[in-house]
C-alpha cells in the first residue's frame, strides 16, 4: 500500500535513534542503523501517478493533468511515465494513516445533520444559561 | 536528504473551508470508496489551501463524541491534528458576524455557524498570498453539506457556498485536459 512510504519524519526518527546509540556507547548498533538510513536516503522520494492517485482518491489521469498543469509537484520521465513528489502528498498520507474505515451507509446524512443541530442547540442552551446566571 | 516541503510553500490557487457537516461525513466514510467529503479533505493542503479554526474543530469533536456516533476521542484528536497540519488555522473569536450581510444569504442563526466566523477571520487574517492567488484563480469556497442553512452557489463576501461533491469536481477539472 502506498501509504507505507518512508517519509522525512521516519528518516529523522531513525537518525535520532542512531545518535542515541552513539551517545550510549553502542557504535556497532549505531553503524547498522546508519547503514539502513543511507539506503533510505538514496531511495527515490517520489511515487508513480497510480500510487499518488490511490493516496488522493482520484484517477491516475487526474494526477497526470495536475502534474502537467503545475498543480501537483512531479515530473514526466523520458518514457512518458509520471511521478509525484512524496513530500507533496504528505498531508493526505498523514490523514489516511489515522482515518477510520467505516461501513457505508451506517449513518445517514440526515442523522449526521441532526447530531450537529443537537450540538448547536446544547451550546445555545449553555450560553443562555451562562448569560442568565451571569 | 531533501528538506521537508511545507504544504504551505506555494499558494494553490483555490481556498476552502470545510464545514462541520463535511468533516463529520469525512470521518464516517468507507476507506475503499471514499465519499465526497473524505475526498475533499484528502486534497487539503495539496490541491487547495485549507483554512480551519478551533470552533469548527471543537464542534466536530463534540458531534463525533455523541452516543449515536461514538468515536474514540483520542482517535478523533489524532485525525484533527493531521488535518490542522494540512490547513492554515485562524482564530475567529473576535470577528463579529452581525452586520456583515451574511444573514441575507444564510438561513438560521448566523452567529451559530463556526464556518462563517472562520471565513471572516481567514479573509481578515495573515495569509494574503493564498487568498490573493485564489481570488484571481480558482476561488474561495465554503464547503458544506448543510443545504438547510446554505444554498450552494450563494456568495458571502467573496466566499461561495458549495457541496463537497461539487467542490471535488471543481478541483478535478483543474489542469490541462
Amino acid at each position: 500500500m502506498a501509504i507505507g512510504l518512508v517519509r522525512d519524519e521516519h528518516i529523522a526518527a531513525l537518525a535520532d535513534v542512531a545518535a542515541r546509540l552513539d551517545a550510549k556507547g553502542l557504535p556497532d548498533e549505531s553503524r547498522r542503523v546508519r547503514a539502513v538510513l543511507a539506503q533510505l536516503e538514496l531511495a527515490p522520494r517520489e511515487v508513480p501517478a497510480s500510487a499518488a492517485a490511490e493516496i488522493l482518491a482520484v484517477t491516475p489521469q487526474t494526477v497526470r493533468n495536475w502534474v502537467r498543469g503545475g498543480l501537483l509537484p512531479g515530473r514526466r520521465d523520458r518514457t512518458g511515465h509520471f511521478y509525484v513528489s512524496v513530500d507533496a502528498l504528505e498531508p493526505a498520507i498523514r490523514l489516511r494513516e489515522v482515518l477510520p474505515d467505516q461501513p457505508a451507509g451506517a449513518i445517514t446524512g440526515e442523522e449526521i445533520d441532526a447530531e450537529i443541530e443537537a450540538v448547536r442547540r446544547e451550546r445555545r442552551d449553555r450560553q443562555a444559561r451562562a448569560a442568565g446566571g451571569g | 536528504m531533501t528538506a521537508p516541503t511545507s504544504s504551505f510553500s506555494r499558494p494553490k490557487g483555490v481556498v476552502a473551508i470545510l464545514e462541520t457537516s463535511v468533516l463529520v461525513r469525512a470521518w464516517l466514510s468507507p476507506a475503499a470508496v471514499p465519499n465526497p467529503s473524505r475526498r475533499a479533505m484528502l486534497l487539503a493542503g495539496i490541491e487547495y489551501d485549507s483554512f480551519t479554526s478551533p470552533p469548527i474543530l471543537e464542534e466536530v469533536e463534540e458531534v463525533l463524541a455523541r452516543p449515536r456516533l461514538g468515536a474514540d476521542p483520542a482517535h478523533v484528536q489524532r485525525w484533527l491534528d493531521a488535518f490542522v497540519r494540512a490547513s492554515r488555522q485562524v482564530f475567529p473569536d473576535f470577528i463579529p458576524i452581525a452586520g456583515t450581510g451574511a444573514a441575507r444569504v444564510v438561513r438560521g442563526d448566523t452567529e451559530d455557524l463556526p464556518i462563517l466566523h472562520t471565513a471572516y477571520a481567514a479573509a481578515a487574517g495573515e495569509y494574503p498570498d493564498a487568498l490573493e492567488a485564489a481570488r484571481s484563480g480558482g476561488g474561495w469556497f465554503l464547503v458544506s453539506e448543510n443545504t438547510r442553512h446554505f444554498t450552494p452557489g450563494w456568495n458571502v463576501h467573496g466566499w461561495q457556498f458549495i457541496t463537497a461533491h461539487a467542490f471535488v469536481q471543481q478541483l478535478l477539472r483543474r489542469g490541462p485536459h
